[in-house]
This record gives C-alpha cells, sequence and structure tokens, in this order.
C-alpha cells in the first residue's frame, strides 16, 4: 500500500465550482488509532495521510467498520489518535487537553449526525443557539447568528417547535443550521441522509452542495455512491488504511 | 450568570418533563433534609446556642465531690456551712449565689395553689445579669431571718395569676400562712432554675450554720467567674479553697471522701448527660440522608445513561467536560434544593412531634424553632447534599468521548459498564450504613429491654401518689405534722378501692435525695469502713406496703414506733449484708454522722431489712439504704403513696378531697401514678431508641428501594440476555438463581462492611448502652439476616421477572 501523503493535486488559489481552494485546513500524517478491549488489540486507523484543503467538499467511502466513523472522531477531535500527526487550520491538534479540544471543537469544526441529535428538550431556536452558549457570545450576537443560519437552511419559521414536532428532514436542517451557526471552518458530516427518505436525503445534500457553493469545506462520510459524488473527491477507506482517492468530473457534479 | 440561568432553565424543564423522578427524588430528599433539620433544630436549641446569660462561659456550678464513696455520681451539693466557706474564701468569683427548693403554697382568692419557688441568695440575679421588668430584686440585707419576706414573681405567674397588673408591686400575698411583700417581677425570659415561677431570699438560720449541718447537702450553688480569671484557674483556687476547708473541719469526713469542691459550666452542666445521645442521633440521621444521596445518585446514574446522547452531543458541540459536568451539577442541586424546601415542611412537623415527646426530657427543647440559624444549615445541606450525590453521576456520565452514543440505538458498552459498577457500589455503601444504624437501633432495643427486667425492688403499679407541703408557720411545731399526715393517711385507708397507704420524703425516681455518713454498730468490716454515705428515707408506717417493698426480716413501721418510743430504723438488704454478713442485722445499732460505737449520737434499731430499691433510676446502683419512721423525724413535705384496687388517677379527686377535709388551705402537687415515675426515668432512652429505630426503618425501607432499583434496571438491561439464555435451554430456577446471585453478591458485601463498621464504631455506643456490648454478636446477627432478608425479598421481585421474559421478544428487539 502507497503511504505516501494523498490529496488534492489542485494548488492554493485553484478554483473548483468557482470556490477558491486556499491552504490545507486538515493536514493527517500516519494517523493510527489502536483500540484495547481485555487483550485484544482493534487497529481501527492504521496510519492515514489525508489533507484537506479550505473550500474542498470531501467524501470519505467505505465498507462498515473500515475506519471511517472513528476518522470522522479524530477529525473533530472527538477522539485522538493513539499516533501520528494532526494539524487542524494551521495547528498542531493530536496531543491537545480535554478542555482545548473542546473549545477548538467548538469554533472550528461543524458536527452533522446521521441521527441528527438535536435535543428533544430544546427548542429548535435553542438547539441552534447551544454551541454559541458554549463559546459565551453574547446574547445578540447569539441571535443573530441562529435566525441567520436558520434563515439559510430555511427553517426560520419554526424556531419554537421542538424535534418532535419536525420532520426528518427538517431536524437534519436545523442540525445543519446549529453546524453553521458558530460559522465552522469544516463541516463534518457523518452519514447525514442515513436516516432519511430520499426525497429528503436529496435536499440535504443540495443545501451541503449549496453551502459548499458559499465557501464552506465539508467533510462527509457515506457509503451510498450517489451522494459522494456530490463530492469534490472521495477517499476510500478499507481496514483502516485509505486504499483508493477519486476526484470526480466537475461534469458530474450538480 | 447567562450560563447558570441557561443551565438553571434547563434544569427547571427537564423535572418538569420527568415528575415521576422528580417527585421520588424531591420526597426521598425532603426525608433526609427535614429529619436532619428537625434534629438539629433540636441540638442547636439544646447543645448549641449559647445560654441567655451574659457571659455564659463564665458561670459555673458548685459540686462537693466526695470521690471516695465509689459510686458512678459522687458529687453532692453544697451544705450551708460550706456555701458560706465559699463565699469567704474563695478568690475567683465575682459572684456566688445559693439556691434552695423552697415551698410555697399561695392564697389567691381563697383557693389554695401550689407554686414552684425557690430560695435564692440575692445575689443571683447579677450573677446571671437578669433585670425585672418590674420593681427591683433583693437587696442583700434581705438575706437575714425576719428580713427575707419579699417576694420576686416570675413573668407567667404575673401574668396567670395577677393578670399582668403592673400594680402588683407592693401587694401583700399569703404565702405558707405568712405575709409576703411582692417587689419585683422578672421578664419571661429569665427562668432559673426552669421551672421557678416565684423567688424569695434565702437566710439561714444561726442552726444552718453549725458544724453539725455540715454534712446537709441541700443548696444548689451557681457562681460567676471573674471576667480576666478563666475556668482553670478558677478550679486551682477550689483545690486552695478545699485545703482550707478541709483544715478548718478535722471532724467531717472530707479526707475520708477524697473531697474537693469542684466546676462545671453551667450549660454543659444542663447538657452534659444528653450530649452523646444527640450527637449520636444526629450522626444517624446524617448517614439516612447519606442512604438517600446513594439512592438519588443511583437514579441519577440510570437517567444519565438516558441521556447519555444529549451528553454526548453537548461534548460534540463543543461543550467542556467542566461545562457539563456544571449543567448536570446545576441540575442536582436544583432537584436538592427542592428537596430541601420540601425537608423544611417536614422539618416544622418532625420537630413539633419531637418538642412534644422530648420537652421533659431534653432542657431548653422548648425554645427549638426553625430559625435563620436553621434556615442557613438547611440551605448548606441541601446544597451539600447536591453535589454529593450530583457529582459522581456527574462526573460518571462525563467520563470520556463514546462515538457510538452519537449513532442511532448506540450506547458507549464501557461506561454503561461502569454506571453499573458505581450503582452496585451505592447500594453496597447503602446497606452497609443501613446495617450500622439498624445495629445501633438494635443495640438500644436490647439496652431498654435489659433495663426494663431490672428488679426495681418494689412494685409500682397501682400507685398514686401526690405530694404534700406543709407550711412551717402552720405547722411549727412535730406533733402538728405528724397529726396531719396520720389524719390524712387513715382517711385515705378507709378510701374504698384502697388498699394501703403511706407517705414518704422522696419518692423513687423522682429525682434528688437525701443522704449522709451513717455510724454502724458492728465489727465485721475494719473500723474506717463502718461509716458509709447512706441514702435515708422519712417514711409512715404503710409505705412499704404501699409502694411494695417486701419485708426480708423483721418488721415493718408500726404506730407504736412513736416519738418517745426507742428510736428505730429499717435498712435494706445490702446495708445488711455488707455490715453484718454472717449474723441477721435485726437488733443492731445505727446512727447518723460519724464517730464510733462510743459516739454519744442517739442510736436507733434496726427492727426490719426490706428488699433494695433503685431510687434513683434502674441503671446505676442506690447507696445502702436507710429507713427513718416519720413519728420519730417529722417532716413537713412528704409524698402519699397509694396503692389502689382499681386505675390510680381515677382516685386522685377523692385523696385531693380528703386533704382539703384535714386542711381546706392545704394544696397537693405532682399527682401522679408511680408507673408514670416509672415511664418517665426511662423516657430519655426511650426516646433514643425510637428515634434510632425510626432512622434506621428509613435507612431499611431506602436500602430496599435501592437494591430493588438496582436489580430491576440490571434485569432490564439483560432481558435479551436472558432470552438468549432461555432459548438455550435455562429454566426458570435458573435466571432466578442468576438474578439473586447478583443481589447476593451485593448484599454479603454490604452486610461485610456494616458488620466491620459496626464494631470499629460500636464503641461510641457504649454509654448509651445498659448491660450490652456494643459488639453484642446476638444483635448484630440478627440484624444481617433481617438486612440481608429484606435485601434479597426487593431482589425477587425483579428476579421473577427476568423469569418471565419471553425469548421470541427478547431476541427480536436486538
Amino acid at each position: 500500500m502507497d503511504n505516501s501523503k494523498q490529496g488534492t493535486q489542485s494548488g492554493p488559489g485553484a478554483q473548483q465550482n468557482g470556490v477558491s481552494l486556499g491552504e490545507a485546513l486538515i493536514d493527517m500524517e500516519g494517523v493510527r488509532k489502536v483500540f484495547y478491549t481485555d487483550e485484544v488489540e482493534t487497529h481501527a486507523l492504521a496510519g492515514i495521510h489525508l489533507v484537506i484543503k479550505k473550500g474542498e467538499y470531501i467524501a470519505i467511502a467505505g465498507p462498515s467498520g473500515c475506519g471511517k466513523s472513528t476518522l470522522l472522531s479524530i477529525m473533530g477531535l472527538l477522539d485522538t489518535p493513539t499516533d501520528g500527526k494532526y494539524v487542524l487550520n494551521g495547528e498542531p491538534v493530536e496531543n491537545l487537553n480535554l478542555s482545548d479540544r473542546a473549545r477548538i471543537r467548538n469554533r472550528e469544526v461543524g458536527f452533522i449526525f446521521q441521527s441528527f441529535n438535536l435535543i428533544g428538550d430544546l427548542n429548535v431556536y435553542e438547539n441552534v443557539e447551544l454551541p454559541l452558549t458554549y463559546r459565551g457570545m453574547p446574547a445578540a450576537e447569539r441571535k443573530k447568528r441562529v435566525l441567520d443560519s436558520l434563515e439559510r437552511v430555511g427553517m426560520s419559521h419554526r424556531t419554537k417547535h421542538y424535534p418532535s414536532q419536525l420532520s426528518g428532514g427538517q431536524q437534519q436542517r436545523v442540525a445543519v443550521a446549529r453546524a453553521l451557526g458558530g460559522s465552522p471552518a469544516i463541516l463534518l458530516a457523518d452519514e447525514p441522509t442515513g436516516n432519511l427518505d430520499s426525497k429528503n436525503g436529496e435536499a440535504v445534500m443540495d443545501l451541503l452542495h449549496a453551502l459548499h457553493g458559499e465557501g464552506a469545506t465539508i467533510c462527509m462520510v457515506t457509503h451510498d455512491p450517489r451522494y459522494a459524488r456530490h463530492a469534490d473527491r472521495t477517499v476510500h477507506l478499507f481496514d483502516g488504511r485509505v486504499v483508493e482517492e477519486s476526484e470526480a468530473n466537475a461534469d458530474e457534479i450538480v | 450568570m447567562t450560563t447558570l440561568m441557561q443551565d438553571l432553565r434547563y434544569g427547571i424543564r427537564m423535572l418538569v418533563k420527568n415528575p415521576g423522578f422528580t417527585c421520588v427524588a424531591v420526597i426521598t430528599l425532603a426525608l433526609g433534609i427535614g429529619a436532619n433539620t428537625a434534629i438539629f433544630s433540636v441540638v442547636d436549641a439544646v447543645l448549641l446556642r449559647p445560654l441567655p446569660y451574659p457571659q455564659p462561659d463564665h458561670l459555673v456550678k458548685v459540686w462537693g465531690n466526695f470521690s471516695g464513696i465509689g459510686l458512678p455520681d459522687n458529687r453532692n451539693w453544697i451544705s450551708a456551712p460550706e456555701f458560706k466557706d465559699l463565699q469567704s474564701l474563695n478568690k475567683s468569683f465575682s459572684g456566688i449565689a445559693a439556691i434552695s427548693g423552697a415551698s410555697f403554697n399561695l392564697l389567691v382568692n381563697g383557693t389554695p395553689q401550689r407554686v414552684e419557688g425557690y430560695a435564692v441568695s440575692p445575689s443571683l440575679f447579677a450573677i446571671l445579669g437578669a433585670q425585672p421588668v418590674l420593681g427591683r430584686t433583693f437587696l442583700p440585707e434581705e438575706a437575714s431571718p425576719g428580713r427575707d419576706h419579699e417576694i420576686v414573681l416570675g413573668y407567667g405567674l404575673w401574668k396567670r395569676g395577677f393578670g399582668g397588673d403592673p400594680g402588683v408591686i407592693g401587694r401583700q400575698l399569703t404565702i405558707n400562712a405568712l405575709s409576703y411583700t411582692v417587689v419585683g417581677v422578672m421578664p419571661a425570659s429569665f427562668q432559673y432554675p426552669d421551672d421557678a415561677e416565684m423567688w424569695a431570699p434565702l437566710a439561714f438560720e444561726p442552726s444552718d450554720l453549725t458544724p453539725n449541718n455540715r454534712g446537709n447537702h441541700g443548696l444548689e450553688v451557681l457562681a460567676r467567674i471573674r471576667p480576666e480569671l478563666s475556668i482553670t484557674q478558677a478550679r486551682e483556687d477550689m483545690n486552695a479553697v478545699t485545703r482550707t476547708v478541709e483544715e478548718q473541719n478535722p471532724d467531717y469526713p472530707y479526707a475520708k471522701f477524697n473531697f474537693s469542691f469542684t466546676l462545671t459550666r453551667l450549660l454543659e452542666e444542663m447538657v452534659s448527660d444528653i450530649q452523646k445521645a444527640l450527637w449520636i442521633l444526629t450522626a444517624a440521621v446524617g448517614l439516612v440522608l447519606l442512604i438517600a444521596c446513594a439512592n438519588v445518585a443511583n437514579l441519577l446514574l440510570v437517567r444519565a445513561s438516558k441521556r447519555e446522547r444529549e451528553i454526548a452531543v453537548r461534548v460534540a458541540l463543543g461543550a467542556s467536560r467542566r461545562r457539563v459536568v456544571g449543567q448536570l451539577l446545576t441540575e442536582s442541586v436544583l432537584l436538592a434544593v427542592l428537596g430541601g424546601a420540601a425537608g423544611i415542611l417536614f422539618a416544622g412537623w418532625g420537630l413539633q412531634i419531637l418538642m412534644n415527646v422530648s420537652t421533659s426530657i431534653f432542657p431548653r427543647v422548648a425554645t427549638a424553632s426553625i430559625d435563620g440559624w436553621v434556615l442557613l444549615f438547611t440551605t448548606l445541606i441541601s446544597l451539600g447534599t447536591g453535589v454529593v450525590f450530583g457529582l459522581v453521576p456527574a462526573l460518571q456520565s462525563t467520563r470520556g468521548f463514546h462515538a457510538d452514543s452519537l449513532k442511532e440505538g448506540g450506547r458507549g458498552a464501557t461506561a454503561g459498564a461502569a454506571s453499573l459498577r458505581l450503582r452496585h457500589a451505592l447500594v453496597v455503601a447503602e446497606l452497609a450504613l443501613s446495617l450500622l444504624l439498624l445495629n445501633g437501633a438494635g443495640l438500644l432495643l436490647k439496652s431498654f429491654l435489659r433495663l426494663q427486667e431490672v428488679d426495681s425492688g418494689f412494685r409500682p403499679d397501682h400507685v398514686l401518689t401526690m405530694r404534700v407541703s406543709l407550711p412551717e408557720t402552720k405547722y411549727s411545731k412535730p406533733e402538728q405534722t405528724r397529726a396531719f399526715y396520720r389524719d390524712v393517711l387513715g382517711r385515705i385507708s378507709r378510701l374504698p378501692a384502697v388498699d394501703a397507704a403511706g407517705a414518704v420524703n422522696i419518692l423513687p425516681f423522682s429525682g434528688g435525695g437525701t443522704s449522709g455518713t451513717t455510724t454502724m454498730d458492728t465489727t465485721a468490716v475494719p473500723p474506717d469502713a463502718r461509716t458509709p454515705e447512706a441514702d435515708f428515707r422519712v417514711v409512715t408506717p404503710g409505705f412499704f406496703k404501699a409502694i411494695g417493698i417486701d419485708l426480708i426480716r423483721g418488721r415493718y413501721f408500726q404506730e407504736s414506733d412513736k416519738e418517745q418510743a426507742a428510736p428505730v430504723a429499717i435498712v435494706d438488704e445490702t446495708l445488711a449484708k455488707t455490715y453484718w454478713p454472717n449474723e441477721s442485722a435485726i437488733g443492731k445499732r445505727l446512727h447518723r454522722g460519724g464517730g464510733d460505737a462510743t459516739s454519744s449520737r442517739p442510736w436507733m434499731t434496726i427492727v426490719g431489712v426490706v428488699r433494695h430499691v433503685r431510687y434513683r433510676s434502674l441503671e446505676a446502683r442506690s447507696r445502702v439504704e436507710v429507713y427513718w419512721p416519720e413519728a420519730q423525724n417529722p417532716s413537713r413535705t412528704l409524698s402519699l403513696a397509694i396503692r389502689t384496687l382499681s386505675n390510680p388517677l381515677s382516685l386522685a379527686p377523692a385523696v385531693q378531697k380528703v386533704v382539703q377535709a384535714v386542711d381546706p388551705e392545704q394544696p397537693v402537687y405532682r399527682v401522679r401514678t408511680m408507673e408514670q415515675l416509672f415511664v418517665h426515668s426511662m423516657a430519655r432512652r426511650r426516646l433514643s431508641m425510637l428515634l434510632l429505630s425510626i432512622f434506621a426503618g428509613a435507612a431499611l425501607l431506602l436500602a430496599a428501594i435501592g437494591i430493588y432499583g438496582i436489580m430491576a434496571y440490571w434485569v432490564s438491561e439483560r432481558s435479551h440476555e436472558m432470552g438468549i439464555r432461555m432459548a438455550l435451554g435455562a429454566g426458570r430456577l435458573d435466571i432466578l438463581r442468576l438474578v439473586i446471585r447478583q443481589s447476593l453478591t451485593m448484599t454479603l458485601l454490604g452486610l461485610t462492611c456494616g458488620i466491620a463498621g459496626s464494631l470499629i464504631l460500636g464503641r461510641f455506643f457504649q454509654s448509651l448502652l445498659f448491660n450490652v456490648k456494643p459488639t453484642d454478636a446476638v444483635t448484630l446477627i440478627a440484624v444481617a439476616v433481617t438486612l440481608g432478608g429484606v435485601a434479597l425479598a426487593a431482589s425477587y421481585i425483579p428476579a421473577r421477572r427476568a423469569t418471565s421474559v419471553d425469548p421470541m421478544v427478547a431476541l427480536r428487539y436486538e
């Protein structure tokens, strides 16, 4: 297996979909993750080299258990690598403590989950506001950002609703708004259409595509080739390694 | 602040959304916090609050300690000559006062009333820093014979008896058939001694101060230490006074009984014999709160496992662990504050009940209330409780991050196992703490039962008692006193339903006593052992039969034992066996005071030997007892004892009529049955036992709920596993055994820890026990079996549920 650094060949300032690709936002080198349970070692990631540039839309694909979610957790600073280097937005983050990781995660990363993970006891507005309160943002600015985010995903008319009062597609749009609210450096989406029917799934993909068009950097885990085609580049994982990387044909991207 | 408000808002929302959880947790905490608040209110009022006098630490009681007597409590009050010695010789008191119980029969509108009053040194009021609300207190010169006909009224008596009339000053009152002038009224806050309603000046007659009266220890002495001196320095001064008094009175057996004047702080004196019991009750109720905390912590852990995804989302969105822990703690403190608020309501009721049952047991308990200080205590324990039961689940919930939690149906398996281990540990702790409390309650119960088995030496059933105090002015001659009691007792004996009637100067279990050196005409013991300190009882002939003291040898007193007849005495079996071990004591002689066989004091011949009676309490061995016939030792104040054939109290009006018929101006007071006195003597022990039993019962219930909860959760978590086992051929009994084994492991671990704790901490119970060791194996085994049984019963219900799992359903839901 070729473990040389894999990444887009597009240089700084290159144009894709009208978006200027900048310097590396995520730079992983030899990232490994080993889980220890009793006397069994499980190598979830076995030396990942990956670069994601600012403004890029990347899909991570692979079969179940190949390490996609582990890679996403490490990217989102929810977990730490056992070994290897990880630079996020120019800052080495592989050895940060819990509170620094929480702080950077709050500012740099926006998560979109398969099961939405909205908090059932908070209404739409409060769900979107939550990461901003963790940042200690003043109330007036929080309000502006929340309403802007909801406006962007078309959910500003549902601010007082609770998640249980929304459809799956609406919930995922609120989750996207929540991820956008903090203006993160990157959106990490873990199977964002996995719990949606095809119509709502397409709508969410359109939303992500639109956000990418506006300059957002997106990294999406998916096992569905139809959705992977929305990305600029697809990284294929197998047994914790990058086994293939394919760039999307610009013509295929709608 | 914004963060706190957000957390509070969310916390309230969570509590409202889960009313079942909220109610159970709040009620559990309210019971724990309420019980603690109620007990703390009592502890605060009785033990912690300073006495309501200026510089209360400088107030001391002075005792004469005869440590050579060798009884559990060798302290005596002070005699009049000793009081004069203390007054003149001390260098450490800014004031010293003597207090003597006095007989006040007050005639109000022609109706005789008995009033609790005291004759006191004029300095008493200054020592206690008390000012009258009306008039004045006593002048120094009023403490002399003939000048002592002034009265200071207590506030309650002034209000009750005189309608709070400000013109009462200068009014003449007829007390003990003499005229007294009211000179002052004390404020409601002044109550010393605590039952006093009236004070007169204490004047010593010359006869009170003779050497013969040195052994008459009838004065309570209160002193205030000079502000510049410590109690240690005052004690050193008392040692010097002791040496001088000994040197100046070689004829009195001070040296023989290793006498010394001793000091105890007034507050310490008031609470010394109950403070340990109160602190143990405080610790017990604190343990109940800890068990309640463990239960709520268990509930929170269950809830946290259900909120695992929510917490994971918050972490994913950038909440630091500190932030999430802060939020969870805000919720638990909110819960505790609600519990505390409800606890104050419970405490209000609990305190009322406590005050009702303990007014005569704990001094100052009537002043207990849920005041600002108690509310501060409740607030602090509520907040502390919230942190105690909330912190561990909060830390547990935020330990590590499990990406699985964010997935549909995902669950952090490791966190679940750790949480379950923690919950098991909490239940083990609950069981251990419960065993501690149950064992304590068991030991007190056994002590109580042992105490009831003690032979008091008399039969308290069917005995009516009441006290009569004849005024000296009207009954100045002994024959008048003798005639009164003979007439009254004769008439009472003729009442229907009366079996026997007699009188005694001090009843068993009524507190106090008279004692003195007694010389035995014996050669069976060495000369220096022939003059013991004996308890004296003055009795009429019918007393022994009325109270049920059996005669062992000789005879009871008879009407023929008159003043002019040969002096006689009856002794108890202990005295007889000690001083005439190999012969009958009948016909032997003894006399009051020290000396030897050649003494000139009048000898009394022993005519009877009776059973030893535990006069002071069932718990303590009494001194040897000598009974004098009332006819030869007239006493104006006696307690009537009437053995009845029916309910004793139903006879009280008839007996009172008899007394009024003999002397219409003579009141009776302290109308009680002997059984009431008997029960009252054990009231403090009974209350401690009762309260500890209630706390132990609550602990048992909480522990049962705790083990039920953990086993129910354990079963629900393993329904799939049960399904697989049953699919593989496990029978219901196998499943039942599996669950019970799990419960048994926790139970045995909890019991082991509890037994170890009981063995280590049992010694703190020692002073509350009677004829029971703190490590009593029978109690410990009984308690362990009970607790184990309850724990297994509590886990049987979930175990039964486990056996009814349908393998098909359980496997389908995986």
